[in-house]
């Protein structure tokens, strides 16, 4: 091993990873055999590629052998041809990209030249997979002993990196592009000596008449050789002197869509440095065509081109020496809203400005009748008053003998521009105003590197620290909840496509504090002159409160429409003017209520055609009033059979008074209803049933007493006496009861006679003491009073009242009945001495079947019909009745009778 | 002159003869019917001077046989006394054409005053 190391040359017993790679591999099972048959040329070319630095390969033999060093051993990557490619045929070596370097080596072997690629892409396979590799890279022949080129030798460096770094910056340029893009001024950028076209915005493009992609990347003599023949002296001084350019009203004759077009510049042209070198220059132009021929017209022509100035859009005026306006186009005219050409002609100029505006004005005039031209822009009110705004060139006109003694004046109406820039401006300072006084944080989401712009207070809301850096989209939406995310990603994307606004509400969890925030999201997105996103900004608002309020609202909300449909009754509110706005469950299983198609229902349809009537006036009256509404009446039931309800409805009042709602239930008393009527009917036929034995009774008793009268017989007289007064107290209390049937089914009637009411009160107060044995009754006789009313009835009050006072007095007490006028009322009074009444009964006493109890729970007989009776019949007159009384003393009755029937009630 | 100037239709027998009697002691002559049928047979043969009759008959109204009988040439002149103890039933029988009404149960002297009325009224 010694020996043979020995005879190693010298560049192969270092401490190189290839040198010792070489040497160990076993090349006698290669073509090239043992590296001691190996050619000195080779050896030579291996020598200088071992020890160099720099990364090195060669290619060699017919096989195209590989060799490389130390230096281009990174550029392989791990888990790839390192080492295996050392020493294998080319074509086996680099397989994947054979197609692109064969032809390359084959050039190198046969032309004996070498080759210069730069930034040259050759994705290899390296580090595990096929990756994108710049390389820059020379390949150059080798010679073998005979003279001939036997290999190819290759120095490489690897560029991806910067390749990547600068493909970066040119996304960087990409965004300054799209600020460019809407200057009203042409911009294009050259870069190098041969002019490349690097950067080009749109309003140049549209005076150029050309595509960007036609032109970005070309030299200017290729896309334009006649602009070219003219820039490129320019650019050239630019570049050589680093200096800026400045040329006014520029001639240039260019291609535009097929037509040959000269138009006027003025033209700036700025060197572009890098790193103290000029490698570029920006040129940055107007096109002042227009005012350009307008004056040469003017200039060739004292008379000057007619059409020309009329047909020009802008304000065109031409002044004389004095700044005296002697000219004015009818455009002009008609921008300045100037009715008559004689309202300015001999005006001063300036005179026709406001104040502020005067001095400049004047200055520019002063230019240029010195030959200078100036564009200026300023404020103006027209003549009616219209504010514009308006950008002004002054030129001077020079004549045929290249003096200057007129001034020609262009102006063109800028205000919507200027609005818009102004209402921009204002929106920024708005939008800042409002997000600082509001709980608003603001972001700016830029698309092509996904980085977040946060303002302070939207890191705050969203849980990071104000002085967190580099946010990006991850960071919005890794803590937004998974229930919401894809919905929020939705909305991006659906705002870009829709080109529509971007609206979002979503929750998150802060990562400082893990609590959950509701948020609410805006935005736009802006878009650069090709239509692509560049960034999506807006505002976002933390709404977890008003979030909460609604959820709580909404619970309270369900309480309470839990807690109605579990009712029995059917419940519902309306709007102040009575539109059904809520209903329980309860209202659709009962009512046969169709409903209407925003969900409510009316009345009309479900309430019985008897009752309907009388429903809904009384529900209309109550709606204009805000009285309470209490209504008896049928409901419609969902299979069309009519149940009684008790609908009651209140008016809910604001703090001010104002009925915001109202609130009812209808109760179901269809089977309280029926009993009634089953009672009523049972009463009516029992009494009448009563009635008829009764009529015998009584008719046989006097036909008895009519006998014992005629037979003296004193003793049968007195029984049946005693017997007819019971049957009349029998007949008296199922007149009663008949009665109150009749007054509860409405079946009362009432006639009308005249008649004097003392004589009626004396008569019946007579008629029954002679019953009341034991009771001394007294009436005080008043002045006649006549009146209008049912004299049975009225008969059937008196009656009422004193045998109540009667049934409740101790034997021997007085009973008082007095009659008095007072105004056009008649009140009749019946006081007793007897047990009282109770305050809290006396409430009760006119209710029927009502019975005061008296001592020891003692009861009195009679059905506790009379004093309701009384009332109904009072009521039914259009009068009133009064009671005063006082336990263990004795009560007052008092009923007050209109002396002339009013409408009954 | 009838036999019996006054006519009696009342279901309730108790109470016809009580009507019977109450009226024959003031020396009226009174032929009192049970049945409807009966009743209308008598009439094709006799003509009273008046007929009392009950409103509530069984299987019957006596509105109704009122009406009929205001109807009929032959019997259009007989007044007619009607009775009832239904609270509301005035008014309909003398719109029936009934020329005099009494409430049940009825005071005696009441009743044959209205009856004495009825056959003055007619005799002049």
């Amino acid at each position: 091993m010694i020996q043979s190391k020995t005879s190693l040359p010298a560049f192969l017993q270092g401490n190189e990873e290839m040198a010792r790679l070489i040497r160990e591999k076993d090349w006698a099972a290669t073509s090239l055999g043992p590296i001691e048959s190996w050619p000195n040329s080779l050896l030579t070319v291996l020598g200088i590629i071992v020890k160099s630095k720099f990364p090195m390969f060669l290619f060699w033999g017919p096989e195209l052998v590989g060799f490389y060093n130390d230096g281009y051993r990174p550029s392989l990557g791990n888990n790839g041809k390192h080492p295996s490619i050392l020493g294998m045929p080319g074509q086996e070596a680099w397989h994947e990209i054979w197609h692109i370097i064969k032809p390359l080596i084959d050039k190198v072997l046969t032309e004996e030249v070498a080759t210069w690629h730069e930034d040259e892409l050759v994705p290899i396979y390296r580090n595990g997979q096929l990756e994108d590799v710049y390389w820059t890279f020379s390949y150059s022949p080798v010679y073998n002993e005979s003279g001939k080129p036997h290999g190819v030798f290759v120095t490489v460096t690897e560029t991806t990196q910067k390749v990547f770094t600068q493909k970066k910056l040119a996304l960087t340029g990409e965004n300054l592009k799209n600020l460019f893009s809407q200057t009203p001024v042409g911009i294009i950028v050259y870069k190098g000596p041969s002019s490349i076209i690097e950067l080009i915005n749109s309003t140049a493009l549209e005076i150029w008449g050309k595509q960007e992609a036609d032109l970005i990347g070309k030299p200017l003599f290729e896309v334009s050789p006649e602009i070219n023949q003219q820039i490129e002296p320019l650019l050239a001084q630019v570049m050589q002197n680093g200096e800026p350019l400045t040329i006014n009203e520029l001639e240039v004759p260019y291609q535009k869509a097929g037509e040959l077009v000269t138009a006027y510049f003025d033209l700036v042209f700025r060197p572009i440095e890098e790193e103290g070198q000029t490698t570029g220059v920006m040129a940055v132009f107007t096109d002042v065509t227009r005012s350009v021929l307008t004056r040469k017209a003017i200039e060739q022509n004292e008379q000057f081109s007619h059409s020309v100035l009329e047909s020009n859009p802008d304000c065109l005026k031409v002044l004389n020496d004095k700044g005296i306006v002697t000219y004015i186009n009818k455009n002009g005219l008609h921008i300045k809203e100037i009715d008559h050409i004689e309202d300015i002609k001999g005006k001063y100029w300036w005179d026709l400005w406001g104040t502020t505006a005067k001095a400049t004005i004047k200055a520019a005039f002063e230019k240029a009748l010195q030959g200078e031209r100036t564009s200026l822009q300023d404020f103006c009110i027209t003549p009616k008053g219209t504010p514009k705004w308006w950008d002004v060139s002054v030129s001077p006109l020079i004549n045929i003998n290249g003096a200057i003694n007129q001034v020609i004046a262009v102006s063109r109406d800028i205000t919507a521009v200027k609005k818009s820039q102004e209402d921009s401006l204002k929106m920024a300072q708005y939008l800042k105003l409002a997000t600082e006084s509001a709980e608003v944080g603001t972001w700016t989401l830029h698309m092509h590197n996904m980085d977040l712009e946060w303002s302070g207070l939207h890191k705050k809301m969203w849980g990071y620290s104000s002085d967190s850096d580099n946010l990006t989209y991850e960071d919005w939406h890794k803590i937004i909840l998974p229930g919401d995310k894809e919905k929020a990603f939705e909305k991006v994307k659906e705002a870009l496509e829709n080109r529509t606004l971007y609206e979002s509400v979503y929750r998150i969890q802060r990562p400082n504090d893990q609590v959950i925030r509701w948020i609410k999201s805006l935005g736009q997105y802006y878009y650069n002159d090709k239509g692509e996103p560049i960034i999506l900004t807006g505002v976002s608002i933390d709404i977890t409160k008003e979030r909460l309020a609604e959820q709580q609202l909404m619970e309270s909300e369900t309480d309470l429409r839990t807690m109605a449909n579990s009712m029995p009754q059917l419940v519902w509110s309306t709007a102040p003017d009575g539109k059904i706005i809520f209903y329980n469950d309860r209202v659709n299983v009962y009512s046969g209520a169709t409903q209407l198609p925003d969900g409510s229902w009316t009345w009309d349809a479900v309430v019985h055609p008897d009752e309907s009537e009388d429903f809904a006036l009384g529900w209309k009256k109550c709606l204009q009033t805000g009285e309470d509404f209490v209504k008896e009446h049928r409901l419609k039931m969902q299979n069309g059979d009519y149940r009684w309800m008790l609908t009651i409805c209140y008016a809910n009042r604001d703090k001010d008074g104002a009925i915001n709602k109202w609130y009812g239930s209808s109760t179901d008393i269809h089977e309280l209803k029926m009993h009634e009527k089953r009672k009523d009917e049972f009463i009516k036929m029992a009494s009448h049933e009563l009635k008829t034995p009764i009529t015998s009774i009584k008719g046989y008793l006097q036909i008895l007493q009519q006998k014992m009268q005629e037979e003296k017989d004193l003793v049968c007289q007195q029984i049946l006496t005693t017997l007819d007064r019971q049957v009349s107290k029998l007949t008296k209390l199922i007149s009663d009861l008949l009665d109150v049937t009749r007054i509860e089914s409405g079946g009362m009637v009432v006639m009308s006679d005249s008649f004097s009411l003392n004589e009626l009160v004396k008569e019946t107060v007579s008629d029954l003491q002679t019953i009341a044995k034991n009771h001394r009754l007294s009436f005080e006789e008043s002045d006649s009073i006549e009146i209008v009313a049912d004299k049975e009835r009225i008969t059937q009050v008196l009656i009422n009242l004193i045998t109540n006072a009667i049934k409740y007095s101790p034997p021997k007490t007085p009973i008082t009945v007095s009659l008095a006028k007072q105004k056009d009322e008649a009140v009749l009074s019946v006081e007793d001495a007897g047990i009282g009444i109770d305050k809290a009964e006396q409430k009760r006493i006119f209710e029927n079947f009502y019975r005061v109890s008296g001592k020891d729970e003692q009861t009195y007989p009679g059905f506790g019909i009379g004093l309701f009776i009384v009332k109904e019949i009072v009521t039914h007159h259009g009068g009133k009745i009064e009671v005063e009384s006082e336990k263990n003393k004795g009560s007052i009755f008092r009923v007050r009778l209109p002396l002339v029937q009013k409408d009954k009630s | 002159m009838q036999a019996y100037p006054i006519v009696l239709l009342e279901d309730d027998e108790d109470l016809g003869q009580m009507v019977v009697m109450m009226l024959s002691m003031k020396g009226h002559s009174v032929l009192p019917f049970l049945q409807i049928e009966d009743f209308w047979g008598h009439l094709e043969q006799n003509i009273p001077q008046l007929i009392i009759t009950d409103m509530l008959l069984s299987g019957a109204d006596g509105r109704e046989i009122c009406k009929e009988l205001k109807a009929a040439e032959k019997t259009k002149d007989i007044k007619v006394l009607m009775m009832s103890a239904h609270p509301d039933a005035e008014a309909s029988c003398l719109d029936a054409g009934a020329s005099a009404f009494v409430h049940k149960p009825f005071d005696m002297k009441y009743f044959v005053g209205k009856v004495n009325d009825l056959l003055d009224s007619q005799d002049l």
